[in-house]
């Protein structure tokens, strides 16, 4: 197997008064991957992530970026910003500029690319997150949506192979969810690696490759989304849930209705054709 | 939530360059501090009123709130001239007379230099405004500075806005019993709100590269020769006819 890109090994953090954040975290980030972080309000996921990028410095164990261990200097923390981008929960402590497409451009500047490739970049971000009409507009003046879109259009224009996102889906609507979980779909398909920390179970469960269970500052279980979900042993105890699409499963199969031998459906759209494909099934 | 900010960000000039607007702003204030005459001032006043809150379409509560306070400085200031007091030479008498003309052309003269301003302030954001410094070669320590004064101003106001919204909805702000005892609370927490969101600021700015330098670039704009000749153009005409209305008087 190859080396993983991103990784935490035993990584401990604690805020000032002693208050945990971390209790020895381990946890690799395969190239490619789409790596939810899942757990409960207070079990770390934010103090994981800001110590993935460098924000926060553990206190001991170590992060290492692509096998070479992350040094805190100022040319350390440049080499990883230039590769991990991040989202953080609230866009507005992102968001500084006077308007988005300034905004935007203090990434790629701060990068050192030149000017004609920071607009060109920039130009670029605006436009996969279709915010060219907006590029005049001080970010102040959005919606929730349209906020996280700005930071994400700043990280995007940084191009780092792998992006960080604190709940991203946390404060959007249904439609302003789907769009944005869209373009991180669009980002993954050109090869960037997504890491993201959520508490929504359904989220995890539909769209991860993998997920790490977060309990307690410590990762309690890591696996496929059917292996963590599969038997209900990984959450339980952590202040989870099962996916609802699972539920619906589980409560079919005693009566025989979902024959266990078929794979659960990830989605509700896919559990939706299943059903009708059972029914058709049945009729005949 | 807004910051309370006398640029109009609706403003249809937001996408002209910022040369454009200084030229206009800054040569119908020259014409405000030289003209001669009332009714020179008059048309100049009219111009800039008119272009602003018609061809610029800056919404005239921006526009009137820029220039509500100013006008009050200069009704106060205007009074000193109004009343002219002074000792009667012939008789030796203290003598007070009113003098209504002088007075009004001063309100007038400071009216005009200010809608000047207003609607350059209103048309122009700041770091629109920055840029245009920059390019004129202003020395980087004064634009940072003002930067950074506008910033801090900004998110002071904000945090203001969102901890009087926070005490309103918990019926705060109901007695003025409860009112003056809000506005202790949002004093006394004003400054670890705003340092605290300042923090946070400076994490989320870390995570993007930030080293202490705010680096950015704005959209690219190209000066409108025909729309600089113009407005050149329409200065050069009231100039002229200043000096004429001026030559008139003597
Ligand atoms: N600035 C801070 N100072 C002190 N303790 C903190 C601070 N930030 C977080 N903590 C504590 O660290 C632990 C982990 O917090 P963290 O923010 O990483 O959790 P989280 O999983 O992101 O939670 P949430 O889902 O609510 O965002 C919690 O016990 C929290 O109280
Ligand atoms: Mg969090």
């Amino acid at each position: 197997m190859s080396e993983p890109i991103l990784e935490a090994r035993n990584v401990e953090y604690a805020y000032p008064g002693g208050i945990v954040g971390l209790a020895g975290v381990t946890l690799a980030v395969d190239a490619g991957e789409k790596l939810a972080l899942l757990g409960a309000n207070g079990c770390g996921k934010t103090t994981l992530l800001l110590s993935l990028c460098g924000v926060l410095k553990p206190r001991s164990g170590e992060v290492r970026l692509s096998g070479r261990l992350v040094e805190y200097t100022r040319a350390g923390l440049r080499n990883l910003r230039q590769r991990v981008g991040t989202l953080l929960q609230d866009a507005d402590d992102q968001l500084f500029a006077g308007s988005i497409y300034e905004d935007v451009s203090f990434g790629p500047l701060n990068l050192g690319c030149t000017e004609a490739e920071t607009r060109q970049r920039v130009e670029q971000a605006l436009a996969a997150m279709e915010l060219t009409d907006l590029g005049d507009r001080p970010p102040y003046r959005l919606s929730g949506g349209q906020k996280k879109r700005t930071a994400l259009a700043g990280v995007a224009a940084m191009k780092p192979a792998v992006i960080l996102l604190d709940e991203p889906t946390a404060n959007l609507d249904p439609h302003a969810s789907t769009d944005l979980l869209a373009l991180l779909d669009q980002m993954h398909g050109q090869g960037t690696t997504i890491v993201f920390s959520t508490h929504d179970v359904d989220l995890a469960y539909a769209w991860a490759d993998r997920i790490a269970v977060l309990d307690g500052g410590r990762v309690s279980a890591c696996g496929s989304p059917e292996e963590i979900f599969g038997d209900g042993q990984a959450v339980r105890g952590s202040g989870l849930r099962t996916p609802w699409v699972l539920d619906v499963v589980n409560a079919l199969q005693p009566s025989a209705l979902w024959p266990s031998e078929l794979r659960p459906p990830r989605t509700p759209a896919a559990l939706v054709k299943q059903l009708a494909a059972m029914r058709i099934e049945n009729v005949r | 939530m807004n910051a309370r900010e006398i640029y109009d960000p609706d403003n249809r000039w937001r996408l002209r360059h910022p040369a454009e607007k200084a030229v206009f702003a800054g040569g119908m204030l020259l014409l405000s501090v030289a003209a001669p005459s009332g009714v020179v001032l008059g048309v100049v006043l009219a111009t800039v009123t008119a272009t602003t809150l018609l061809l610029a379409a800056v919404s005239w509560r921006k526009f009137a709130g820029g220039m509500a306070a100013p006008f009050g400085f200069l009704l106060v200031g205007a009074i000193p001239v109004l009343v002219a007091s002074g000792v009667n030479p012939d008789t030796q008498e203290a003598e007070w007379r009113l003098d209504v003309a002088a007075a009004g052309h001063l309100v007038l003269r400071g009216l005009t230099a200010t809608a000047c301003l207003v609607s350059f302030a209103t048309t122009t954001s700041l770091p629109e405004f920055l840029g245009l410094l920059r390019a004129i070669r202003c020395p980087e320590v004064l634009t940072e500075w003002m930067l950074l004064t506008y910033r801090f101003s900004q998110s002071l106001l904000l945090t203001v806005a969102s901890a009087h919204l926070a005490q309103q909805l918990r019926l705060g702000l109901g007695s003025p019993r409860a009112r003056v005892r809000a506005a202790g609370l949002l004093g006394a927490n004003l400054l670890p709100r705003s340092f605290e969101k300042a923090k946070r600021l400076e994490r989320g700015l870390e995570c993007r590269g930030y080293d202490g330098q705010l680096r950015t670039l704005s959209p690219r704009r190209r000066v409108s020769w025909p729309v600089l000749g113009l407005v050149v153009a329409v200065q050069i005409l009231l100039a002229a006819w200043a000096v004429a209305a001026g030559r008139g008087n003597l």
